[in-house]
């Protein structure tokens, strides 16, 4: 074969408008039998577009038309890839299976499960200083105050460890279960623990508790803070819920692998907006929905290339354009930049 | 009755077929139509599509 001719549409199309629809141009044939792969830009957002090609020989003879390719563009712009950084090993700058990334105040904090620490890195992932060291056992999420203290969910421990800025130990106390995730809201933190959610204020002291399901039904998987007072939770069925208090506000989420689709997501964030990440773990990507769910963007495919994951297992959003991926199977940390 | 006159014409179509006194001849076999032509959306302005290079049933010359 010698070429190609690739045509796309908005409305459906036949043999007899063939040559009426815009034809792309496309890379030379490669030999039978080949996977042939081709980027076509220049599209409109949340556009329905169709496609179809045919191949010639050269003579030219050309092939009947192909079967019908759909898909629709994304309501918005995903993030382009700004920074990578990290290794497997237990050195500095290196980590054995990341699992969770916050940002606070200019720095970036990364829970190093399987090295029993905490990293903590500057926003052009320069290695500042390391937390927990022979402290932490299993870290499992993290989360700041307002003052910049950072509270860690130790699930190795079955406790709650806070520290100051510095890195230094301020507080811990034991918990009931191991937890899940963590987060806080003003004076309150918020830890899952299977279906339960325990609350106690910043200093450690109890608070009332909320059981969002029973036991039996699809655990927490993570907690967000969302906006005004307004809270996440990421349920493994996968369902994204938003509560007000104890009630709940929305709910919706399904599993798959399509866009839109989430299989065993592992984490969650929400922007400014109300709009919510979604680490879609099992689907090596990340997606952006609306507060009540519906599709905007998707970013990430299987791979060890920069831009691809491999179990991307958490998020952590510092406003208003720049996201930090724990890319936990490649032990690496990526950053991504909205350019508006 | 009416007298109407018919101009008919007759194209023959021929099947060229896989005979080795074919290879000196023109290549009159399209290759085969792709069949898994797919395309997934990549962002708000771009898609991409994927499918397997056809086969090339008739002669290659030259």
């Amino acid at each position: 074969m010698t070429e190609y001719d690739l045509r796309i549409s908005n409305t459906s199309f036949n043999e007899e408008d063939w040559s009426q629809v815009t034809r792309i141009r496309t890379t030379s044939p490669r030999s039978s039998g080949q996977p042939e792969s081709f980027r076509v830009g220049g599209l409109d957002p949340s556009s329905a577009y169709l496609l179809a090609i045919k191949a010639a020989d050269e003579v030219p003879n050309w092939s009947g038309i192909s079967n019908y390719a759909s898909t629709t563009t994304f309501d918005e712009a995903p993030p382009e890839l700004e920074l990578v950084w990290g290794s497997h090993g237990s050195n500095e700058n290196q980590f054995d299976a990341p699992m969770d990334v916050s940002v606070f105040q200019g720095l970036v904090y990364v829970a190093d499960w399987n090295n029993h620490r905490i990293q903590a890195f500057d926003e052009n992932g320069q290695f500042r200083f390391t937390i927990g060291e022979s402290q932490l056992s299993k870290s499992f999420h993290m989360s700041n105050d307002a003052q910049g203290s950072l509270f860690v969910a130790d699930s190795g421990y079955v406790r709650i460890v806070v520290f100051d800025q510095a890195g230094q130990e301020t507080n811990s106390w034991i918990l009931s279960h191991s937890p899940s995730s963590i987060f806080v809201q003003g004076e309150e933190l918020s830890v899952s623990m299977w279906n339960d959610v325990v609350r106690f204020t910043t200093a450690g002291a109890p608070l009332p508790g909320l059981v969002l399901r029973y036991p039996e039904q699809p655990q927490i998987t993570n907690l967000s803070s969302g906006t005004n007072d307004s809270w996440v939770v990421l349920f493994s069925d996968p369902q994204v819920s938003s509560y007000n208090g104890d009630q709940l506000v929305s709910s919706w989420g399904s599993s798959g692998t399509g866009l839109g689709f989430m299989n065993h997501p592992k984490d969650l964030a929400v922007d400014q907006d109300g709009n919510i990440l979604v680490a879609d773990t099992g689907n090596q990507r990340i997606q952006k929905f609306s507060a009540t769910g519906r599709f905007l963007a998707a970013w990430g495919r299987p791979g060890p290339a920069p831009g691809e994951f491999a179990r991307p297992v958490a998020i952590a959003l510092q406003e208003p354009n720049v996201v930090y991926v724990a890319d936990s199977g490649n032990d690496r940390i990526q950053k991504f930049r909205w350019h508006h | 009755m009416r007298h109407l006159q018919y101009t008919i014409a007759v194209f023959l179509i021929g099947f060229t077929g896989c005979g080795p006194d074919q290879s000196s001849g023109p290549d009159g076999t399209a290759p085969a139509f792709v069949r898994d032509l797919n395309a997934v959306a990549i962002s708000d302005s771009a898609l991409l599509v994927t499918w397997t290079a056809p086969g090339d049933d008739g002669t290659r010359v030259g």
